[in-house]
């Protein structure tokens, strides 16, 4: 048988049902996961734009507050850079020694003033062009090491023609033994008329109150605000010590480059995001920076739930699956049961229930269908068979020995010849009965009584024939008389027992026909004396090949089938034999009107 | 049907499994618990200061639990050991050392070690190679610095006058061993080398008494904060400023007046910052079990009257209140 090429996808699983289970689950693995995807990215979008939003105003709000603060410093410079008393003070080179200690000491006062109202402020003082100088209470030396007119802020001032100078951070060496952090704020002081430079006006701002407008803003554990100036140097790092010494980088370039107000990149390996605002005012650039993973604060939480529901989901749909799957291929695995058993030849309760309209279904019914064709067909053939044996063996059981026919009708002759008037014609009725009942061929059935007065036909001729060598008693139940048997099962019996059992004795041999019933059976039994057979050849009395030609064993053969066919295995023939004794035959058939009807 | 419920049990096992690693994942990590030992607890001393910034910055940068402990005086070694002790029964993770003495903190450090847990040392080392890694100043490279700014400023007959701290300690012979290497064929100008042990006025006394006896004596190299600020105070007092010309180790205040004032020519500083950072996160990576240098250069910088206020030095000159 050609097989058809199998050109479906290979399998992984033998099983429909695991495979089904498999791509199920690869699939709902496929779908969660793009699910869990497209949720986590969703949610985290969302959850950063705010935060980024967040993040911008917070900074935003630092560079307000810094712009306040500068505010209110260059409020304080503009005061004191318009302050009479100082501009008298730094453009009198006429001035006698008490007019400039009267200055001296005004000014002294504001700046006591100033610095008392202001702890934010460090230092606040004046230089001339004429090396006059008043800085903060009057009381602190000047660095001796310092020129003060090259130093940066004065330059600066002095330069930029009335505007006031903000510096980065820097270390303040102007004071003798004084080396603090500040950020300076400077502004020219010009006659009020000429606009002539008469000198410049410093405030130092305490640096750490600048950087604690930073430091107080919460970025979450990983996230930090830094300051740059517009040189993009930074005024103030959280970890610029570390950035100073070149253990640590800042993404100043990238914050320089960008154009928008934030952009997100990679540190160490973490997602940072960077926002950035420049105040108008200081030209200063606060930037913050986020770690994304805290900004979604969420992150893990929200990864986690995810990830639970889709275990948990996945969980579910492979227990469905099996559910399913047992559901889907049960039917299958049904009709793969039933198909064994037809294998085997077993058609009995393979009969499918019907499932519907289904494929499956369909596939049941068509399966049924089939089968009972299968059992049909195999049913009829086998009846036709038995049917076309039954005919065969009867036709071959109802011929009549034409040796017998010939010998009975030379027996007939010699008897007329020899004027035995009376026992030709019982020998002559005797074989009319004979051939009548064997042409009589569309019984299959006749009654105990017919068939046992057909032996008695025949035994009668033959004890003509063999007159002082046979001798027959016929001993039959009337009460069995009206049962049916099957045609011709007694005579090739009786047949038997003279040709091969009296035959061979040297006296007169009897043959004894007896017919009873016993419980539901019927027994009749051929009994003769004649020379009986040894173990050997009545274990192989029903083998054909042992049969020689001339013991007409075919014909018992045939009887026994005969039996055998119309009454089932249970009856037929049944031998019993000793060796100089004789041999019973039994002939077992079911009581009843006949035999088990052909079906 | 057997199989098929074999595979749904392995199936619900693997994702079971899948769930606990996830669910492990977590799980937040225990804060490590690391303890620095300096060689002193003084609030003036500003390299010390910066030390333990540098620490408490990685500390909370890693999430470490720091704690910083240390003698009162420099050199007192045993107090020292006593603290180790003390640390080694609280169990911490690692250990940063500054050990006090190179031999006789040498026993308590192979305590540390023998009790399994892991050995920092910065600033100094001790004799046995026993620690995981050591953070320090490469003085030989600091010492090459000084000596070549001493070659630039010898003329004629000039010669060399050396104070250095404590005789023996591997950071002295290191510098001393670098500053010969900067002078390299001007090395036979070094007239005297003295030992201060770290005591100002004995390094004062030494510089004065070496300058008196050696009047060709022109270019002076302090070896440490204590040797500088001696031969910057000695130079003052004998009013040689300009004449004499030192280089001066470290970056204490009096010394950056020193070098404002020109009576230092130049000054080597230590990044003490960095020492103390990459001691705290050198511990942490060897406690995660991460590959660590088992020498580590915190790097050293020469400062002049010229650039110091230059907006970098000035950030590493003068610590941030």
């Amino acid at each position: 048988m050609n097989r058809k090429k199998n050109n479906f996808l290979p399998l992984p699983f033998k099983r429909i049902r695991m495979n089904m289970i498999f791509f199920f689950s690869v699939l709902i693995l496929f779908a969660l996961f793009v699910y869990l995807g497209i949720s986590i990215q969703v949610t985290e979008e969302a959850v950063l734009e705010n935060s980024t939003e967040y993040t911008k105003q917070l900074i935003g709000q630092v560079n307000n507050d810094i712009d306040v603060y500068i505010s209110y410093m260059e409020n304080i410079s503009t005061m004191v850079v318009s302050n009479m008393d100082i501009r008298e003070y730094l453009n009198g080179n006429k001035l006698d020694y008490n007019r400039e200690e009267i200055l001296r000491n005004r000014v002294l006062s504001q700046f006591e003033t100033i610095l008392n109202m202001r702890e934010d402020i460090y230092n606040i003082g004046i230089y001339g062009e004429n090396d006059k100088m008043i800085l903060n209470r009057g009381n602190q030396i000047i660095n001796p090491n310092v020129d003060v007119k090259k130093m940066d802020w004065y330059v600066k001032a002095v330069r930029s023609d009335g505007r006031r100078v903000l510096s980065s951070s820097h270390v303040q060496n102007l004071i003798y033994d004084d080396y603090k952090w500040v950020v300076t704020l400077s502004k020219a002081i010009r006659t009020k008329d000429t606009g002539e430079v008469l000198g410049a006006l410093l405030v130092d701002l305490n640096y750490s109150s600048i950087t604690n407008l930073c430091q107080n803003i919460n970025m979450g554990n990983k996230g930090y605000i830094f300051l740059l100036d517009e040189k993009g140097e930074v005024i103030y790092h959280p970890k610029q010590q570390l950035i100073y010494t070149g253990l640590k980088r800042e993404k100043i370039s990238e914050i320089r480059a960008c154009e928008d107000d934030h952009f997100i990149t990679t540190v160490d390996d973490e997602t940072k995001l960077y926002s950035m605002s420049t105040s108008e005012k200081t030209g200063w650039t606060v930037v913050g920076v986020a770690n994304i993973d805290e900004l979604v604060t969420n992150k893990e939480k929200t990864q986690k739930t995810y990830f639970l529901s889709v275990l948990l989901l996945l969980l579910a749909a492979v227990i469905v699956a099996f559910i399913f799957s047992d559901q889907l291929t049960k039917p299958i695995t049904e009709l793969r049961k039933s198909m064994k058993e037809v294998e085997k030849g077993n058609f009995e309760g393979i009969a499918l229930q019907d499932l519907g309209d289904s494929e499956i279904g369909m596939l049941y019914r068509s399966f049924n269908i089939m089968t009972d064709e299968i059992q049909n067909l195999m049913h009829d053939k086998m009846k036709h068979q038995k049917q076309k044996y039954k005919l065969e063996l009867r036709a071959l059981q109802s011929q009549i020995n034409p040796h017998f026919l010939y010998n009975t009708l030379d027996s007939i002759v010699w008897m007329a010849e020899g004027g035995n008037n009376k026992e030709v014609v019982i020998m002559t009725s005797s074989l009319a009965k004979l051939l009548r009942q064997s042409i009589s061929n569309e019984e299959e059935f006749v009654t105990i009584d017919k068939e046992v007065g057909y032996v008695r036909s025949y035994l009668t001729i033959q004890k003509m024939r063999y007159r002082d060598q046979l001798n027959f008693e016929i001993d039959v139940d009337p009460s069995i008389h009206w049962y049916q048997i099957v045609k011709l099962t007694l005579q090739p019996l009786v047949e038997n027992a003279i040709y091969h059992g009296i035959k061979y004795r040297e006296t007169k041999g009897t043959i004894k026909i007896l017919g009873y019933e016993a419980g539901d059976d019927i027994i009749l039994q051929v009994i003769d004396n004649g020379v009986g057979m040894d173990e050997e050849t009545l274990n192989h009395l029903f083998d054909k090949k042992e049969k020689s030609e001339k013991s007409n064993g075919v014909a018992i053969e045939n009887v026994n089938r005969r039996l055998k066919l119309y009454y089932g295995e249970d009856y037929g023939l049944f031998y019993e034999s000793r060796i100089n004794a004789g041999t019973t035959v039994s002939i077992v058939i079911p009581k009843g009107e006949g035999a088990i009807q052909d079906e | 049907m057997k199989t098929y419920s074999k595979k749904l049990i392995i199936l619900v096992f693997v994702i079971g499994i899948l769930f606990l690693f996830y669910s492990n994942q977590m799980k937040p990590q225990k804060a490590y618990k690391i303890i620095c030992i300096t060689k002193i607890m003084d609030e003036t001393n500003g390299f010390w200061n910066s030390i333990m910034d540098g620490a408490n910055l990685a500390a909370s940068e890693f999430g470490v639990e720091l704690s910083i402990s240390g003698p009162d005086v420099e050199e007192d070694y045993i107090k020292q050991n006593q603290l180790i002790e003390e640390a080694i029964k609280q169990k911490p993770d690692a250990i940063v050392l500054a050990a006090a003495d190179y031999e006789k903190t040498n026993e308590s450090a192979k305590k540390i070690v023998e009790n399994g847990i892991k050995l920092v040392l910065i600033d100094c080392e001790v004799k046995d190679d026993i620690a995981d890694t050591t953070i320090s100043t490469d003085n030989y490279k600091a010492g090459i610095r000084m000596g070549a700014v001493m070659k630039r400023l010898l003329q004629n007959e000039d010669q060399i006058g050396i104070i250095s701290f404590v005789k023996g300690t591997s950071s002295a012979i290191d510098r001393e061993a670098g500053i010969r290497m900067g002078l390299s064929d001007d090395q036979d100008r070094i007239a005297e080398i003295v030992y201060c042990d770290s005591d100002y006025d004995k390094a004062e006394q030494q510089t004065k008494e070496m300058l008196q006896k050696n009047p060709k004596i022109t270019v002076l190299a302090g070896l440490n904060q204590y040797s500088s600020v001696g031969a910057g105070k000695a130079v003052k007092e004998l009013g040689l400023g300009g004449t004499v010309k030192i280089i001066g180790f470290d970056n204490a205040r009096e010394q950056i007046k020193y070098l404002e004032e020109g009576i230092y020519e130049a000054i080597v500083i230590q990044k003490s910052f960095n020492m103390g950072y990459l001691g705290v996160e050198s511990a942490v990576k060897l406690i995660k079990g991460e590959r660590v240098e088992k020498e580590i250069d915190s790097g050293s910088t020469l400062i002049t009257k010229d650039n110091m206020y230059s907006s970098l030095n000035q950030k590493l000159l003068f610590p941030f209140e």
